[in-house]
């Protein structure tokens, strides 16, 4: 009996460090966000790892709204990457040398979002088929340098088809809804959670209400994932 | 205890009608399909309707007395500069500095471009 009891606290036990361990308060996170408290961001163009040769200009319109929400000034992205493309700045491979000062200077920016994007693409199976877009984000402090907070997000969107019915007629009707359902179905629900789901792990800026006070939130740790049907 | 749970009533009754008096933070309207969809297609119809998106964010702040969400005064105001409407532009551009004055250095160099 005494055994048994032992056993389950145990387990009980590494249940709960198994829990506690995927989550983390953002001060324990981010330190550095507490300490620099940055207000003006600038957001860079991202770097596209994916296949789809326009995720970049596409997410990147997903950003400055839920950003704006977490309490920061946004500069204008619509302003700023025309200057950046201009200056010939619109790789993240001319970009990633320039020392972050520069930012400072020419932008006013405290600090610089650099945005990655690694999945941006449709996975077909048998019976269905699903949107993926993940991203990774790294924000640096243009007055130390130093990496304030880094966080990532994945959104797998649902597109299988509907069809009920028994037989192979119906799974052919299934498979052929499918295809067609992710061939028009567009990145922009899934693009648009991504950034706001990964961004809600960002602690609040000075407009925010609640700017300050979120140390102690416990958000997912590295990365959060989120099923859309 | 009927007193307590008229109370309670009470209570619950006067924090939902506060949570709804509650302002947002900022009115964003239709800013992000918008763009995406002008990211997607930059026809001068979906440049023409993001534009009235963004005149429609204003109006409704105003309306609202909220503050115009970063970017978007300094935004409309781009527009305005790309079509040759020079004087209209810098006063967007004036309002998002007045709006956040964290813009100033960005603004300034913005403004000393178009007066060249």
């Amino acid at each position: 009996m005494n055994r048994f009891l032992c056993l389950a606290l145990l387990s009980v036990f590494i249940l709960l460090y198994g829990c506690t361990s995927a989550y983390v308060t953002k001060k324990d996170a981010f330190p550095e966000m507490y300490r620099d408290h940055p207000l003006t961001i600038l957001i860079l163009p991202p770097i596209n790892m994916s296949t789809a040769s326009d995720a970049k200009e596409l997410f990147m319109s997903t950003l400055a709204e839920p950003l704006s929400f977490r309490g920061y000034y946004v500069l204008p992205i619509e302003i700023t990457t025309d200057i950046l493309k201009n200056e010939g700045l619109y790789d993240i491979e001319a970009v990633k040398d320039l020392p972050l000062q520069k930012f400072k200077q020419y932008f006013g920016a405290d600090a610089v979002m650099y945005v990655k994007i690694l999945r941006w693409d449709t996975v077909y199976v048998v019976l269905g088929g699903s949107i993926i877009v993940e991203v990774e984000f790294l924000l640096k402090s243009t007055t130390t340098g130093k990496d304030l907070w880094k966080y990532s997000g994945r959104v797998e969107q649902n597109t299988s088809g509907t069809s009920r019915g028994q037989g192979i007629g119906a799974l052919i009707a299934n498979v052929i809804e499918t295809g067609v359902k992710t061939a028009v179905t567009d990145y922009f629900p899934a693009a648009r959670e991504a950034s706001i789901i990964t961004l809600s792990a960002l602690p609040y800026g000075k407009y925010h209400p609640d700017f300050n006070k979120d140390g102690d939130t416990r958000i997912k740790k590295d990365k959060v994932i989120l099923q859309l049907r | 205890m009927r007193r307590y749970l008229l109370l309670c009533f009470l209570i619950s009754f006067v924090s939902t009608g506060c949570a709804t008096a509650e302002k947002p933070m900022y009115i964003w309207g239709d800013y992000t399909s918008s763009l995406y969809k002008l990211k997607k297609d930059s026809s001068r119809e979906n440049l023409e309707k993001h534009k009235e998106v963004l005149a429609t964010i204003l109006k409704e702040s105003e309306r609202n007395q909220i503050r115009v969400p970063p970017g978007v005064y300094a935004e409309y105001g781009y527009i305005l500069m790309k079509e040759g409407r020079t004087d209209e532009a810098l006063k967007y551009l004036d309002l998002e500095e007045k709006t956040y004055p964290e813009s100033a250095v960005f603004i300034q160099r913005l403004k000393a471009k178009l007066k060249r």
